[in-house]
């Protein structure tokens, strides 16, 4: 235990690690951070704070007595908007002093809009500037507002929106498709892929709560985790085997039959450190998405969802469990980038001969893991699901199993 | 001859090798499948010509009312737009719009080439500039990796040999670039036939540029042909990677091996990525920030052209990689200065 205590001291060196939590920062600042900055919370788009209500009022699933009772949450909706109008003072001045009102004056107005004078024309304009839109018109260009849209009227859209996306995917009332079946019949499936979504629809998973931005700003933002992942772990354990060689320490340490087994030693503490460093990795910028965007409020809903756009999942499982699966598919790739590292380090006799071989392994591991992570487990979508699980198994495998091969070897290995 | 020598010593590094195959592999597999059997329309013209009565003013006006420009900044977005309304206009009168180029697919298998990130050419440059700051750092370190520094390095011609391996580090870093660049592309140009393309006109109206404001026309600020384009984005190109080569051995001088060199160079280079996110925009200097070289190949696909809302001024591109490769020179001269007083430890 005290060599492989001391081989993860030389893996964890001072200055490496002070390199890496720059990196990992610059890295995070530059691109995770986006998925962090755009995750439309409170806008209308993503439906998501309407999401969370539902999911803190009805639990993970939103029945048809669920969904009843619901819709009386417009008129709380509409009061909180009235409230809005009757405050604004260019509201009053037009003349709208409700929700009620603006649904007039938009009926009204939008039935003959071809026929408008000039100045009722800029009068729509301008109604649309107050709530926060950016216009576009024939007679001012691009109209900008410097309102922001209220809350209020984001949650009546996003009211609007999942009311609309439950009566055609739940109950079937809307004249079009439900999203399930325009997939069936656009997208082309195998039997295998048309037999789980015919499974799906006839099933009742389809209830669940989760908005389709909440899966997809996740998986983006774990893409860009696995690659600080497999980047952390080759940095800190790819030198360690190959600066012994290249002072020629195994020398002395291989005239030992306790020195023999360093090697399995130094695996060992690398297989720890990558671990370790998935650990904290995970830990910390997956603490920080959490924090900053809520979507563990969405924890135990499942995945396959009304709400849920035109993607569809393999397995009927809750959005933690697939942040789980998503975790597992890292820590994965962190212990096989460790095992073919060590292959690496083994066979270079120097630094610079190992960098040439360290950099194909970890193109060719991000691109494995964007692979797989890109859609995760999403039908059609997110590729051969079988291939990509078979494709990280085995590689998987294979660094594992040539690691062991050479590790046995190195007890009977003539010195060069 | 020691430079000779130092060059052999380079060359005859089997992992080199083994990389530089692997990075033709890698471009290869890159290339997308999907456009490898199309039938592209050559022949048939762009119907109108989009640089007659194009505004390149309107777009600076959008510019700056989007991103909130002010004072000299917004003065001087407008100055370069003045000059490229002159381009657009050239561009008018020479008829460059109708170009049939590669016709629908023009912009898309334009940016499949071209493109700095996603494109062959911008992946052949940043395969360069790595394998030449590699070869920078395997050179430098040579002598200390195998322990003969000692004995080297203390006599004068001794340290005198840092010279000779900057310059084969230079020499390897451009031939491998170049290697690479004649056998990826060879292979592009017998996948994609591009016999009657080499005459046509890069503005062509099929060729449109996307950013934040929408699709504008491809303008360059003189007129290229598609051959003459992708000759001056190789040569530019084969500058940027002298830079980082000067990069590699500015560092490889005062790093303690060539592992840590790499990842020194790694930070520099992801401090340069990240800096513009630490600078005001209406500022000279975010625009200037992206005159680094690491930013210069990220914006390879805009050589040649107003280079959109990253930058200020007219050919950022020449600025850019000219400024870069002073900066590095003095900096390994300087790296070279100190070598040669430096004790050995």
């Amino acid at each position: 235990m005290r060599v492989v205590a001391n081989e993860l001291k030389k893996i964890w060196n001072v200055k490496i690690l002070a390199i890496l939590v720059v990196l990992c920062t610059l890295l995070f600042a530059m691109s995770m951070n986006d998925w962090i900055r755009w995750y439309p919370r409170e806008d209308w788009i993503g439906n998501i704070e309407l999401a969370h209500h539902l999911t803190e009022t009805y639990g993970p699933n939103l029945s048809l007595e669920d969904f009843e009772d619901f819709l009386s949450y417009r008129d709380v909706i509409t009061a909180e908007l009235d409230l809005f109008f009757e405050a604004n003072a260019f509201f009053a001045n037009v003349g709208i002093y409700s929700y009620n009102g603006l649904s007039a004056f938009r009926q009204y107005y939008g039935a003959q809009f071809e026929t408008l004078t000039p100045s009722q024309r800029r009068l729509w304009y301008d109604v649309a500037l107050e709530l926060g839109y950016i216009v576009r018109t024939e007679e001012y260009g691009d109209l900008t507002s410097e309102n922001e849209t209220p809350d209020a009227y984001n949650k009546m859209i996003s009211f609007g929106n999942i009311v609309g996306l439950y009566q055609t995917n739940i109950i079937g009332e809307e004249d079009w498709p439900a999203h399930i079946d325009s997939f069936m019949a656009t997208m082309q499936l195998s039997e295998r892929e048309t037999t789980r979504l015919t499974e799906i629809r006839n099933s009742s998973e389809l209830n669940s709560i989760l908005p389709q931005h909440t899966l997809f700003y996740s998986r983006r933002y774990a893409r860009g985790l696995a690659l600080l992942v497999i980047l952390v772990t080759l940095i800190l354990t790819a030198p360690l085997v190959t600066t012994d060689r290249a002072s020629k320490v195994n020398w002395l340490q291989y005239s030992s039959k306790e020195g023999r087994s360093i090697l399995k030693k130094q695996f060992a503490a690398m297989l720890i450190s990558a671990m370790a460093s998935t650990t904290a990795l995970i830990i910390i910028f997956a603490g920080i998405f959490f924090a900053a965007t809520g979507v563990h409020g969405f924890w135990g809903n499942g995945i396959n969802s009304f709400l849920g756009g035109a993607q569809f999942y393999w397995l009927s499982i809750t959005f933690g469990q697939y942040v789980m699966l998503m975790a597992g598919v890292m820590y994965l790739l962190g212990i096989g980038t460790a095992a073919f590292a060590f292959m690496l380090s083994r066979f270079s006799q120097g630094r610079m001969r190992l960098l040439f071989k360290v950099i194909p392994l970890f193109v060719a591991t991000l691109n494995l893991s964007n692979w797989i992570l890109n859609d995760f487990l999403a039908i059609a979508i997110g590729g051969d699901v079988s291939a990509q699980m078979f494709a990280l198994a085995i590689s998987l495998a294979m660094g594992i199993t040539a690691t062991i091969f050479t590790i046995c070897k190195e007890n009977w290995a003539e010195l060069h | 001859m020691i430079f000779l020598l130092e060059l052999k010593k380079i060359l005859s590094m089997a992992a080199l090798w083994s990389f530089v195959a692997l990075c033709f592999a890698f471009n290869i597999w890159a290339i997308p499948s999907n456009l490898r059997n199309v039938d592209f329309d050559t022949t048939t013209p762009f119907p109108e010509n989009i640089f007659d009565g194009y505004s390149a003013s309107e777009t600076a006006d959008v510019y700056i009312a989007m991103f909130n420009l002010s004072d000299r900044v917004a003065d001087r977005m407008a100055i370069k737009h003045e000059a490229l309304q002159a381009a657009a206009n050239e561009r008018a009168a020479e008829g460059a719009s109708f170009s049939p180029y590669l016709g629908e697919l023009t912009q898309v298998m334009h940016l499949n080439l071209f493109h700095g990130v996603a494109g062959v050419l911008g992946r052949l440059l940043f395969q360069g500039m790595l394998l030449a700051a590699l070869v920078a750092l395997l050179a430098i370190g040579y002598e200390r990796a195998s322990n003969t520094e000692h004995s080297i390095y203390t006599t004068k011609k001794g340290r005198g040999l840092l010279r000779s391996k900057i310059a084969a580090g230079l020499v390897a870093g451009v031939g491998l670039y170049i290697l690479l660049a004649a056998a990826t592309l060879a292979v592009y140009f017998v996948m994609f036939d591009y016999g009657a393309v080499w005459g046509n006109n890069v503005s062509s109206g099929f060729n449109y540029v996307i950013d934040i404001i929408g699709a504008r026309p491809f303008i360059t600020w003189r007129s290229f042909t598609v051959a003459s384009y992708l000759g001056a984005s190789i040569g530019l190109g084969l500058l940027l990677v002298v830079c980082f080569s000067l990069m590699g051995a500015s560092v490889a001088v005062f790093s303690k091996n060539g592992y840590m060199g790499f990842l020194a160079l790694l930070l520099i280079n992801a401090l340069f990525l990240a800096a513009p996110l630490a600078i005001p925009m209406n500022t000279y200097s975010y625009f200037a920030s992206f005159y680094s070289p690491i930013w210069l190949w990220w914006n390879s696909h805009l050589w040649f052209t107003d280079g959109g809302i990253t930058t200020l001024w007219r050919h950022f591109e020449l600025w850019g990689t000219g400024f870069s490769f002073l900066a590095l020179a003095v900096t390994c001269l300087f790296a070279v200065k100190k070598f040669e007083k430096r004790d050995i430890q």
